[in-house]
């Protein structure tokens, strides 16, 4: 009887806690298949449109500066600052009807500061004003500066572009640079003062080898009528603290390898792609059409990166937010579309505040705050130190991770390299074998190997001379018996 | 002593003969054929051992050089890949010389292709044993290695189809490229055979399932 009460006791327990595992993550394992992982971030909290401000549009852009949000309405055309409590503090314009600063949808937002001729830091919004086809420049008391049309060759003569600026960063140095719809040229550098300087970054074009099979076979009017190829617009970018932009794009060649990039000053992509997989998003997906799952790669829309090298795209298709550190290694990956708290239905935009995340859903004109669980600090924390130098101790923070989830390979690497840097080849070799590391574990047992030799070398040239001398023994007695013979014969 | 001539005919049979053939392409291939050096059963012990080598190549190949996931093990999958081949060249070289007037039978034909497998089963040994103790800048060494193989077993291929068919090299040439249209068109057949079979298999279960419905 106690054994069976026990037996259900146990029983009640096991399902109760089941029950307290909602939802568990996945990640990649080196084979590119999805594998259970533990959760990076949790939701905390959700921020709603009646705690933002009493009128809400539809929020276009999100901007996070000194622990304020800036968020931007694109249909009820204001800016709205909330503190790091996420309290309304102001809006820009004060006064809908009576303000200079008078906006037509617009789709981007970005804060900075700058010294002005006073030597005072005043923080600066920039936003794209998409539909009037400029780009304010507003501080405090209201408008400072709008920068209209760049002077460049596109948007002038019959077939101009109009000019739609979409989104917008700018450089700690004062560079503008401007994603504008419709421009498939690349990323608009504008100078301080708003004079055209030059594009980065320009996609290449693909076009399909049966394609242009084809086309070689095409009149010239006949190549008129077919569809213009096109190289994929950029659909959101970021500045990090050395000026290099982070961008993400949509795939152009199908396989999406090229979707992020990191641009340097020189216009050059130098994201580093030395992970297993490329940064992408997914990884592995079906192109199977069917009513409850998304076909396809990974749709990114917007890519937020923190001080450390760590960067999160944010895939609007599956709600998924995807971390990479500074190598392009997958850290996690969490998220989803749906209609529970803390699910999306159309994420737009995504910020860092510290180590938290906040991702902007422009449907349902929410904030969703994430926040690291002690897995994702874990995670955080041993990729800063790596990146910072401090090899050592980041191992110890792996061996930690390695308690939560036993499958995270990185932490195998992590701890591994601290090992071969300490000259304990033996476990370092184990340790880069279980994260699939084949380069190093290669390094790794060639000192091995080395080791191994120099301790067994006296006993190899013992036998190894010993076995000639054998053979030489046979053989000369061999040979004198046989000159005996024939000898004998003769 | 009877053990011992067993081993010793053995050892005659699997290595000293064709090692033999390698050193001496056309006497050995006179011996395989007139001399009936050449056994059955030799040939179906290289074709095993190839495909054992290949289970063994997925399975234990050194870390740094191995591509394959464990979990993907499917032995009957890779015996396949080196049986259907073989069975296929075999047929349709024979298809294709028999139209040319080459002297090879489809027995001899099978064993020569089989013998031709022996370099390769031997560099493949050298190349999973060294596999486990290089490290990736030494692995050029085996891959080397593993070329000198496949040169080993279109070597004996070429000088087996001169010998076995009493053709000109001109002619082995012209052959061979034959047998590989000629495997196009047989796997071009096969694969209407089995999509024919296979509609007419969803036909009757169609049936079968309705009436199992119905009643």
């Amino acid at each position: 009887m106690k054994k069976i009460i026990a037996f259900i006791g146990i029983f009640v327990v096991a399902i109760l806690t089941n029950l307290t595992i909602t939802k568990a993550g996945y990640y990649y394992s080196y084979w590119g298949t999805a594998i259970d992982s533990i959760d990076p971030y949790t939701h905390i909290k959700t921020i709603t449109p009646p705690e933002i401000a009493s009128e809400i549009g539809e929020l276009s852009d999100m901007y996070v500066y000194n622990d304020k949000i800036y968020l931007l309405d694109g249909k009820l055309n204001k800016i709205m600052v909330l503190d790091k409590n996420y309290q309304f503090i102001r809006q820009y314009p004060q006064n809908l009807e009576f303000d200079s600063i008078k906006m037509n949808g617009p789709q981007g937002i970005f804060v900075t500061e700058e010294l002005d001729d006073d030597g005072d830091l005043i923080t600066y919004i920039y936003v794209a004003d998409t539909g009037n086809s400029r780009i304010l420049k507003i501080r405090e008391n209201g408008l400072y500066n709008e920068f209209t049309t760049p002077d460049e060759l596109i948007f002038q003569g019959e077939d101009a572009v109009v000019y739609k600026p979409d989104k917008i960063a700018v450089s700690d140095t004062g560079k503008m640079y401007v994603i504008a719809t419709g421009v498939y040229e690349g990323i608009l550098e504008l100078d301080a003062d708003g004079t055209f300087s030059r594009f980065v970054g320009t996609n290449k074009v693909a076009i399909n080898l049966l394609d242009r099979f084809w086309m070689m076979f095409m009149s010239k009017e006949q190549r008129d009528k077919v569809n213009l190829y096109l190289p994929t617009t950029f659909m959101n970018f970021h500045v990090d603290r050395d000026g290099f932009l982070y961008t993400v794009s949509q795939t152009s060649d199908g396989t999406g390898n090229d979707m992020i990039k990191r641009i340097n000053p020189k216009g050059i992509d130098v994201l580093s792609r030395t992970g297993y997989f490329v940064p992408k998003g997914e990884v592995t997906y079906t192109w199977w059409e069917s009513s409850d799952v998304p076909t396809g790669p990974s749709l990114l829309v917007d890519i937020a990166a923190n001080d450390y090298g760590i960067y999160s795209v944010l895939d609007v298709k599956r709600g998924r937010i995807f971390t990479y550190d500074f190598d392009g290694n997958l850290l996690y990956i969490f998220g989803g579309n749906g209609k529970q708290v803390g699910t999306f239905s159309n994420a737009t935009t995504l910020q860092y505040v510290g180590d938290n995340l906040l991702v902007m859903d422009s449907t349902n004109n929410t904030i969703s705050i994430f926040e690291p669980t002690k897995f994702g600090d874990l995670v955080n924390e041993a990729t800063k130190l790596y990146y910072e130098g401090d090899y050592e101790q980041s191992a110890e923070i792996w061996e930690d991770t390695l308690k939560y989830y036993s499958n995270y390979y990185l932490a195998y690497r992590g701890i591994a390299r601290t090992q071969y840097i300490k000259g304990e080849y033996k476990k370092a070799m184990d340790n880069f074998k279980l994260a699939y590391d084949k380069t190093n574990y290669s390094l790794a047992y060639k000192e091995y190997r080395n080791v191994q030799l120099r301790k067994f070398f006296p006993i190899i040239v013992v036998l190894i001379f010993s076995s000639v001398g054998l053979l030489l023994y046979s053989s000369i007695k061999d040979n004198i018996r046989q000159a005996k013979e024939t000898g004998r014969n003769d | 002593m009877k053990t011992k001539r067993f081993l010793k005919k053995l050892h005659e049979d699997i290595i000293k003969f064709p090692a033999y053939m390698i050193s001496h392409p056309f006497k050995g291939y006179e011996d395989f054929k007139f001399g009936k050096k050449g056994k059955l059963y030799v040939a179906l012990i290289f074709l095993a051992l190839m495909s054992f080598i290949q289970v063994l190549k997925f399975t234990s190949l050194g870390f740094i050089m191995n591509p394959n996931n464990p979990k993907d093990l499917n032995s009957i999958k890779l015996t396949s890949f080196v049986v259907f081949p073989v069975i296929l060249f075999t047929i349709a070289n024979w298809n294709v010389t028999t139209l040319f007037d080459g002297k090879g039978k489809i027995k001899e034909i099978f064993m020569m292709v089989c013998y031709s497998l022996f370099p390769f089963i031997l560099t493949s040994i050298i190349v999973i044993i060294g596999s486990n103790y290089l490290t990736m800048d030494e692995i050029v060494l085996l891959d080397v290695i593993h070329y000198i193989g496949v040169f080993g077993v279109v070597y004996l291929m070429f000088f087996g189809m001169i010998n076995i068919h009493e053709y000109s090299p001109l002619k082995v040439i012209i052959t061979t490229i034959m047998t590989v249209v000629a495997i196009g068109i047989i796997l071009f057949i096969m694969l209407l055979v089995f999509t024919l079979v296979r509609q007419v298999y969803t036909f009757f279960f169609a049936i079968l399932k309705e009436l199992i419905k119905r009643y």
